[in-house]
């Protein structure tokens, strides 16, 4: 299968609902940063320890999730392709709350903050935390412009509650694999 | 909600084939049950590992689910279909794709297909999509498939001859379907569904940013 199509080249590229737009449209930047999140992600269990099987099931659903949330932000309010895509619920959302209670059970209480760091697995968690806030951060353009200009975007507020509670799952799976894997949190000492 | 890729695939069996082109074959398969799709959408053939994919021309709800092949370069596939017993059960995967119509808009559609690229425009015909500018390209007239049932379901058909063809009549547009959104299609805005081959994709996006900016482009690209 050739991968290349060579229409892009010129600087534009085609969102999913089918408008050519330049590849610095908000759009393109917020589902370039969630493919960039879901990059690191992967780099998050490549590095994970060969008995946390679990916790990479796990984070292979949230790459699935980031693939659906990617293709809604790559589609326009009210396109007929958005008939193709799995509506994106508020579901994902309650899946993530229950894995960061299931992790934080094991997990001693935070009372100082922490630095990031320890085992590699842990680094790219928190890594994939701030690439998640900056897509975050830029979903929250998109979906003020869309409000504005549509008054709608159900979906993308859904969206974005995931992300906001996505940060916070990766936070934990930090604090989880340092825990599991022996490394002691490096505390914050102003 | 519109057809999802189910996981997993159907098995069907073929029901029929004929010769509609030279190199051109049209073969049939007996709608499995639970199988839906949008037109314009694909299914992958699952032959033990190898696997090709092709666009429905049928439509939604008939009993059988009906493809066209360009049988011109000899593969494992086109091999398989020709020599197989009717009745024989193929493995399919989908329905697949996001090359759907997107309803009527203040944007004029522009249907441009190469080859056996025209197979989700007959799709779309044959579901009632109307209104459509159809632009279908092929080297020798003797290969425009489907002409009655373009013809009867889009505004206007252009078959665009793109090689000299002694006989060919003066109903067609001497040149590539390039040639003709260069120097024919009057500027605007559109919506542009290509589906072909790499090479006419490459060049037709090109001129549609360069030409009809604001326009929408929906691509399904084939393998060369």
């Amino acid at each position: 299968m050739k991968i290349y199509t060579g229409t892009g080249d010129r600087g534009k590229t085609s969102l999913f609902s089918g408008e050519r737009v330049s590849k610095n449209n908000p759009r393109i930047e917020a589902y370039g940063d969630l493919d960039e999140l879901n990059s690191v992600i992967g780099a998050v269990m490549a590095a994970l320890e060969k008995n946390q099987q679990p916790l990479t099931e796990e984070l292979r659903s949230v790459q699935a999730f980031l693939l659906a949330a990617g293709a809604w932000l790559a589609t326009t309010p009210g396109a007929a392709s958005g008939r193709l895509l799995k509506p994106f619920t508020g579901e994902p959302v309650q899946w993530l709350e229950a894995a960061i209670d299931r992790m934080n059970a094991s997990l001693p209480d935070l009372k100082q903050f922490i630095l990031p760091g320890g085992h590699l697995s842990a680094s790219l968690a928190h890594m994939a935390r701030t690439v998640c806030r900056r897509t975050e951060r830029r979903t929250i353009e998109l979906v003020e412009r869309e409000d504005a200009a549509t008054g709608a975007a159900e979906t993308l507020r859904n969206i974005l509650v995931f992300l906001n509670r996505l940060s916070d799952y990766l936070f934990v799976v930090a604090r989880y694999c340092n825990h599991v894997t022996g490394h002691g949190e490096i505390l914050w000492e102003p | 909600m519109g057809t999802v890729n189910p996981k997993g695939g159907f098995s069907a069996a073929l029901t029929g084939r004929q010769w509609i082109a030279p190199e051109i074959l049209e073969f049939r398969l007996r709608r499995p049950a639970g199988f839906d799709f949008i037109p314009g959408q694909f299914v992958r053939f699952d032959m033990g590992g190898y696997q090709r994919e092709y666009t429905m021309i049928s439509k939604q709800g008939d009993a059988t689910i009906d493809f066209c092949i360009d049988v011109k370069e000899p593969g494992h596939f086109s091999s398989a279909i020709q020599a197989a017993d009717i009745g024989a059960i193929f493995k399919i995967i989908g329905p697949l794709g996001h090359f759907i119509h997107q309803g009527t808009t203040a944007r004029p559609a522009v249907f441009v297909a190469t080859g056996t690229g025209v197979a989700p425009f007959v799709a779309f015909c044959r579901t009632g999509v109307r209104g459509a500018l159809l632009l279908h390209g092929v080297g020798d007239p003797g290969r425009l498939i489907y002409r009655q049932v373009l013809r009867d379901g889009v505004q206007s058909y252009v078959a665009c001859i793109s090689r000299e063809f002694a006989g060919a009549g003066g109903d067609h547009f001497p040149g590539r379907v390039t040639r003709y959104l260069e120097s024919q299609l009057p500027p605007g805005t559109y919506d542009f569904y290509l589906c072909g081959g790499r090479a006419m994709i490459r060049d037709a996006v090109a001129i549609i940013d360069r030409r009809f900016d604001g326009s929408r482009l929906f691509v399904e690209a084939y393998n060369d």
